[in-house]
């Protein structure tokens, strides 16, 4: 076969699988972001091709945290009313049961693979580990008061948790499941992101209104950002050159600039702004507006709100509810 | 048996630390008004921080420190005899809004529950900020919508009847309520 015949047969067979896939609705489809509404029971389904909802799942009682993992397959939300967690697959959008956690179950986030879940215990002043597969709380690590936001590796090795009333963070140790690290931040930290490029966690301190910016492996601290009134929760963007905080009393999200650690802009977005996620795109932010039940979905380079998507009642939110 | 008596304070502490368990979340309420006079003539009566103690019939007086800066504060003296203190954390003459929270306020009552006094607050609440917002809908009627978003006064499980949920949005709302009714019937009146 001569080259030119070569070319022209993958041209024959490329050119409509290109077609196909930019065109069939099952290559749009994805990802999907999961927004639990803590309001109405139920955790409302956006395709971010659309950026409208196409499926509202029933869960458990006043869902709040909610994690994607294993590609989008896993989906973790923690339900701290009926004391569980649903267990959603984020393929088929089914529920495929609830698992029992305890007191206080609101932080949660689950290994790259979705073989492992983490939820925080708000009441209990522990992180508990789930196995997927199995559908049960495995381990317990107990860690500081009232812990909330959580990051796990890349490698599924180290698991970091903010402990609201401790003002600390701590380094849990997957493998052996211990505390091997924690370390004194802002005031009631919140949500946590974990940057593995730039080897950093960034913290969002409620009280004190700022992010405390830590060396990821030691937790030593490298500086804190004031940001805006009562921030919430973090996101990358742009593969880490960007953060996004969420500011629930001014309606806003901080974004700084990794380079300078500086606030580089101030952007509007809907009511008492909660959760907040990345799509894979890198570009595209995804703003959880608790009093608009909405999320408003911002463009992070030109700086700019695309457009809002109206959610359910009371939209939280709280993790990762993007798939990476 | 007896060991069995002083077991029971102790069975008493379980029951009470898991019953902690459930703790409050936030709530929220959205009071409205439609009046018949144009957008600006009803942000000119409420644009004043301190105007809530002309058009609220519960407040009856009001000192504003701080001038519409973030952080800038209103001491509210109610008819009840209570006072409030809100801390202004937006202002926005553009969009004709402006947010603040509660800071500080009286002491309603006193109560005992679970075995300790508790200060209800002279509104049931906790974490309280606000937003009131005038929206035009044509060139002589507008809409004033007036949100609260809060926790209930009680920040343990089961709270008593005087800080549980249904308190706390009853209370917020009647005040929301009574205010904006009667903003619509001094504007109205003087059309």
């Amino acid at each position: 076969m001569s080259r030119f015949s070569l070319l022209s047969t993958l041209l024959k067979v490329a050119a409509p699988a290109a077609l196909f896939f930019c065109f069939h609705p099952l290559a749009l489809a994805k990802p999907y972001a999961f927004i639990t509404n803590q309001g109405e029971d139920s955790v409302s389904v956006i395709d971010t091709a659309v950026d409208r909802v196409v499926k509202t799942i029933k869960v458990g009682h006043k869902p709040s945290g909610v994690a994607v993992g294993g590609d989008g397959k896993i989906v973790l939300v923690t339900n701290p009313e009926s004391r569980d967690v649903t267990l959603i697959d984020g393929n088929t959008l089914q529920v495929l049961g609830s698992i029992p956690v305890g007191e206080g179950p609101l932080g949660v986030a689950v290994d790259r693979e979705g073989r492992r879940g983490y939820v925080a215990d708000w009441y209990q002043h522990v992180v508990r580990v789930i196995d997927i597969l199995k559908r049960r709380v495995v381990a317990t690590v107990r860690v500081g008061k009232s812990p909330a936001g959580l990051a796990v590796t890349r490698d599924g090795r180290r698991v970091y948790v903010a402990n609201r009333d401790s003002d600390s963070v701590s380094l849990i140790d997957a493998v052996t499941l211990k505390v091997v690290a924690s370390r004194k931040v802002g005031s009631h930290p919140f949500g946590i992101a974990l940057d593995e490029k730039r080897r950093r966690l960034y913290v969002a301190n409620v009280l004190s209104n700022d992010v405390t910016v830590l060396e990821a492996d030691t937790l030593k601290p490298i500086t804190t950002i004031k940001v805006g009134d009562r921030p919430y929760a973090i996101a990358l963007a742009r593969d880490g050159g960007r953060v996004v905080v969420t500011n629930q009393y001014e309606d806003t999200v901080s974004v700084i600039d990794a380079a300078s650690l500086r606030v580089i802009d101030t952007l509007d977005v809907g009511e008492y702004p909660e959760g907040i996620s990345t799509h894979p795109d890198g570009r595209r932010v995804y703003v959880v507006n608790w009093f608009s039940n909405s999320v408003t979905v911002l463009d992070i380079e030109r700086l700019k709100s695309l457009t809002t998507v109206p959610t359910g009642e009371g939209s939280r939110g709280f993790g990762i509810f993007i798939a990476p | 048996m007896r060991r069995l008596i002083s077991l029971l304070p102790l069975l008493a502490l379980v029951w009470m630390t898991t019953a902690v368990a459930h703790g409050p979340s936030r709530q929220k309420i959205a009071v409205d008004v439609t009046i018949a006079a144009p957008a600006d003539k009803v942000w000119e009566a409420i644009e004043d921080f301190c105007s809530i103690e002309k058009w609220h019939p519960d407040v009856t007086g009001c000192v504003h420190e701080g001038g519409y800066k973030k952080g800038a504060t209103r001491r509210l003296t109610l008819a009840n005899g209570g006072w409030i203190v809100d801390e202004l954390k937006k202002y926005d003459p553009k969009k004709r809004m402006y947010k603040y929270r509660i800071d500080e306020m009286s002491t309603a009552k006193t109560i005992v529950w679970a075995g300790k006094e508790q200060a209800v607050p002279v509104l049931p609440v906790a974490n309280y900020s606000a937003v009131i917002e005038v929206k035009p809908i044509d060139d002589n009627t507008t809409r004033v919508v007036w949100k609260g978003a809060f926790y209930r006064a009680y920040m343990n499980n089961n709270p008593p009847e005087e800080m549980n949920e249904e308190a706390a949005i009853e209370a917020t709302t009647a005040f929301h309520r009574k205010g904006l009714e009667n903003l619509k019937k001094l504007i109205e009146q003087s059309q």
